[in-house]
């Protein structure tokens, strides 16, 4: 059962010098193919299709599953043989699992390059076709294909031993250009659209937080109470009064005063409001997830397999 | 006869309920804005209560030895750097004075390990300047980066089984500019197995922990750093024992800081003067309070206006209930 762990590693096809010629026709060969494999798939006749996906969904999924409930081999070495199926499919598994992640990681890159691709074939046609937004569409093809040159031209000047100090001290067009379109923009422009979110809370809170019935107000006073206890100037404030209320000492008084403390009530709040509540709410999203992969994995799912 | 041009004057109590949007936005970013040049201004700092997950968090990475390896699993970016921006420079000044190597990578998105490196590169810059200057944490010696990784499930799947596959085909420079192994460098050379690591430190303004929790969880120690919105979901892993420590979002950049400064005295006690060896020393004569308690000003500022506003809109409802009775 130790089939992948038995290949001989450092002969392997994928282990070519690092910049050899060898290993970059490798890498072109693997896209070309893996390309080839995707158009072949996309156009083979439905009923075919299903069952390939339904076969490599489930075996997916019977991998990750068998990971998590077949008993591991506890202080083994990579030489150790076996001892009966049930070792040797442990052995398997984890021997396995780092070629199970490489694979992972190529589909999901290939799948964040098959969302450009497709992010580019919509805009590309809306600027064909002259859409009335085009020019938008135009903005976003330019700024990915500058950004992408630009930050690929930038990376590569910095690839030979020494060149990355270079680069520091004496930066060229190439890294200034980059600069600019990442550091100056691109991250700002990030933060810009994440701040917005203040201006709509703050408006929705405006209309929204009104008094109208006893749930609206204990929804209010425990928000405003939570909003107070995030201001550290005002919880100390609160506190010092509560304390100088109850008095000092540890008298029945100071006690009860005690309970009365900003931070005493926001974590009573947290402690049993808030979390249970989350925890109910994830409790049921998790049953719902695992109805879900069960649906997907055994095939039963329509909208990705019918 | 009434002029049908000529509108109805509106009550008080119907005008408090119908502030204009672009009124509202621009009392927001006037307050944040004025708040924010004052506290540059008079350095104006807000006193705070460091909670006990923040305590938890500080005491844990403040007595890590030097040469100890963290993680940093980052999924900052700059939109969220009001909030992470602070954890992380808090976390970074932490390992750079006591001598942590950490590794850092994201599977949260690409950028992040770009922001990340500004921000060392930000802080190297400080290091250099002080007095004396203090020499820069440098890539390899100090510390690796191993960047993006699409999908972070199963590497941590992985990572967790075995360390060495997980990262093994990841190489980095080193000071010759030769390439090679992240296991060959200074920080990593030690690290066998998953639990060699003596903190994991996630910082994201989205919901990392449940990847983390379920793959690396048990093994090594949980920081959780994460953006106030978030906090109320994360609290949960905390009360559940699941995390070592956890900062929320702006607050929690606040608390660490003002921790540094202060520290945690023998008796449990933030910023105390109790008698005895401190449970976690602060930094004396450093730069302890910066990102987070330059923000925090204008943070209270805004949650005051919120507040307020709230307040108008309630009083214009009562108002123009009364008028109509």
């Amino acid at each position: 059962m130790n089939l992948l762990a038995q290949l001989p590693t450092p002969t392997n096809f994928w282990m070519s010098p690092n910049g050899s010629t060898l290993l970059w026709i490798e890498i072109i060969g693997a896209f070309v193919l893996g390309f080839a494999a995707i158009f072949g798939l996309s156009y083979l006749p439905k009923n075919l299709r299903k069952p390939l996906i339904g076969i490599a969904t489930f075996l997916g999924g019977l991998y990750f599953m068998l990971h998590y409930l077949w008993p591991t081999a506890q202080d083994y070495s990579k030489d150790q043989v076996p001892k009966g199926a049930v070792e040797g499919v442990s052995f398997w598994l984890q021997y396995s699992l780092p070629t199970v992640m490489n694979f992972n990681q190529v589909l999901s890159g290939l799948l964040l390059g098959l969302g450009i691709a497709s992010l580019l074939r919509i805009h590309a046609e809306r600027v064909a076709k002259r859409h009335p937004d085009w020019m938008y569409s135009l903005t976003l093809i330019v700024c990915m294909g500058l950004m992408a040159i630009f930050g690929l031209l930038d990376w590569a000047s910095a690839i030979g031993p020494g060149q990355a100090k270079q680069v520091a001290d004496h930066p060229g067009f190439v890294n200034f250009a980059y600069n600019f379109l990442f550091g100056g923009l691109f991250v700002n422009l990030d933060a810009v659209m994440y701040s917005m979110i203040a201006f709509f809370i703050y408006s929705a809170a405006y209309r929204s937080f009104r008094l109208r019935s006893i749930e609206s107000a204990v929804l209010l006073g425990t928000a405003v109470l939570i909003m107070l206890s995030l201001m550290g100037g005002v919880m100390v404030g609160w506190d010092k009064v509560v304390d100088m209320l109850g008095g000092s000492g540890h008298g029945a008084v100071a006690e009860f005063m005690s309970n009365l403390r900003l931070g005493a009530i926001k974590d009573w709040v947290q402690n049993n409001m808030q979390s249970p509540s989350i925890r109910a709410i994830e409790f049921g999203l998790a049953v719902g997830v695992l109805a879900m992969s069960l649906r997907l994995w055994l095939g039963i799912e329509k909208g990705i397999n019918g | 006869m009434d002029d049908p041009q000529v509108k109805p004057q509106m009550s008080l109590g119907a005008k408090l309920q119908s502030v204009k949007r672009h009124v509202l936005y621009l009392t927001l970013f006037g307050v944040v804005s004025l708040s924010l040049i004052l506290s540059h201004l008079f350095s104006i700092q807000v006193p705070s209560q460091p909670q006990e997950y923040t305590k938890e968090a500080y005491k844990l990475i403040r007595n890590l030895h030097e040469g100890d390896t963290i993680v940093i699993d980052t999924g900052a970016t700059n939109a969220s750097r009001g909030e992470n921006g602070g954890q992380m420079e808090a976390l970074l000044r932490m390992c750079m004075r006591e001598k942590v190597k950490f590794v850092m990578y994201s599977y949260v998105e690409p950028q992040c390990i770009e922001v990340a490196r500004a921000m060392i590169a930000n802080i190297n810059l400080e290091r250099s300047k002080a007095n004396p200057p203090e020499p820069a944490y440098k890539e390899w010696d100090d510390f690796v980066i191993l960047g993006f990784f699409p999908d972070g499930a199963t590497m941590l799947q992985t990572a967790a089984a075995n360390i060495r596959d997980a990262w093994g085909n990841k190489k980095a420079k080193d000071p010759s500019g030769a390439e090679r192994s992240v296991f060959e460098s200074p920080v990593l050379q030690n690290i066998k197995k998953i639990e060699d690591i003596k903190v994991y430190v996630g910082i994201s303004p989205t919901n990392i922990m449940a990847t983390i929790v379920g793959r690396v969880g048990k093994r090594v120690p949980i920081i959780s750093m994460i953006a106030g919105v978030m906090f109320p979901e994360q609290f949960n892993y905390y009360k559940s024992g699941q995390l070592a420590g956890l900062l929320n979002g702006l607050v929690g950049a606040v608390e660490m800081e003002n921790l540094m400064q202060n520290g945690i005295d023998s008796q449990g006690v933030a910023g105390g003067k109790a008698e005895g060896p401190p449970i976690a020393a602060p930094f004396p004569g450093e730069i302890n309070l910066s990102r987070g308690n330059s923000y925090y000003f204008a943070f209270c500022c805004a949650i005051s206006l919120l507040m307020l506003t709230i307040v108008v809109g309630n009083v214009g409802m009562y108002l123009e209930r009364k008028r109509k009775n």
